[in-house]
């Protein structure tokens, strides 16, 4: 293992990967490179013989993603890192739990899709690809996902499948309430995990995404059953 | 915590409001979360004036809506508790919590 260093927006990191991913992301991040050694970011595992996916982590150790085509994995460091770039007017940064399919993104709010490693594997056996920890950002007055002109942009999440520009489901956790959230719940659940910007940009974007979006609720228990959250393909 | 008929509710100048399917989203700037109010709840919002009191908020709910007062009052404090604890009221009701708590002894102790 061998790491890169990068300064993003003022905040300068570490990402520990091997020499074939290092000279992808050396390539990839030229413009934000620096010399001195920074705080541990990221981590890219290699594959496995038993795991033939390279593997996302967070300083923590907590998994973000994995894939097994090296582009794919560098477009979902693209999505984290893009996070620490500054926010523009009339946009909001939420944290979300992203998954993908041929239909569309559905994004997940904590603790929803908190699940075993095993359960998450589950999902990307049967197409699905789980993105964690995820930055997205959105704008306030369309509600739609933002592709920046920023120097990551141009790879920014397009083989990940976030190149789609609305947002078509929205999944919350159930509520102790038997009944489903209005659509203005929907909206607040989305607010609380908003992590920049503007207080009024954040309400805007989020009723305008719960405007556009279909929602389904889920009973949040780590045993959960994922048919139970993604109709059946 | 219930509101005193005499108190006089006033919003936050700095409150975030928005409207949907005749429900609201209030966001104020000392609470770290949106709060959903409930129709009733938005109707009042756009009556409370900073000039009448709760009193008064009831009785014009009993004139408008043709309900009892005792349930008027009673919505209005809800409503009125609600946004305190929404942080959208520049002051918090007084509390009626030391009255309560002499409704313990509303039996006198036996000798």
């Amino acid at each position: 293992m061998t790491s890169i260093n990068l300064e993003i927006g003022g905040t300068p990191l570490r990402i520990a990967c091997d020499r074939r991913i290092m000279r992808r992301l050396r390539a990839r991040y030229r413009q934000f490179l620096v010399t001195d050694e920074a705080p541990l970011g990221f981590v890219v595992q290699p594959p496995t013989v038993r795991n033939r996916r390279h593997v996302l982590l967070d300083r923590c150790g907590f998994r973000l993603g994995s894939a097994s085509n090296p582009r794919h994995v560098a477009a979902m460091l693209d999505s984290h890192l893009s996070a620490l770039l500054p926010l523009a007017s009339s946009q909001a940064r939420f944290r979300v739990r992203a998954v993908l399919d041929a239909e569309g993104v559905a994004l997940c709010f904590f603790p929803v899709l908190f699940v075993p490693l095993s359960a998450v594997e589950q999902l990307q056996s049967t197409g699905y690809d789980v993105l964690d920890r995820l930055a997205v950002e959105i704008e306030s007055g369309s509600g739609c996902m933002v592709r920046r002109l920023d120097p990551l942009d141009e790879i920014r999440g397009r083989s990940a499948g976030l190149d789609t520009a609305a947002i078509d489901r929205l999944v919350l956790p159930r509520t102790n309430q038997p009944l489903s959230p209005t659509r203005m719940e929907a909206a607040a659940v989305l607010c609380s995990e908003a992590i920049a910007g503007d207080r009024g940009d954040i309400l805007d974007a989020a009723i305008a995404v719960v405007k556009q979006a279909s929602v389904d609720t889920v009973q949040v228990t780590v045993a959960n059953d994922l048919a139970r959250v993604f109709p059946a393909r | 915590m219930t509101s005193s008929p005499m108190f006089t509710p006033a919003l936050r100048s700095d409150l975030l409001r928005r409207e949907l399917d005749h429900d609201s989203l209030i966001w104020s700037p000392i609470r770290p979360t949106p709060a959903v109010l409930d129709p009733v709840a938005t109707v009042l919002l756009g009556v409370i004036d900073g000039m009448a009191t709760v009193a008064d908020l009831a009785q014009d709910v009993e004139d408008v809506v043709g309900i009892e007062r005792s349930v008027a009052e009673a919505q209005v404090r809800r409503v009125v508790t609600q946004l305190d604890e929404a942080g959208a009221l520049t002051t918090s009701p007084p509390s009626t919590h030391a009255e309560r708590q002499q409704e313990l002894f509303v039996n006198p102790p036996s000798t």
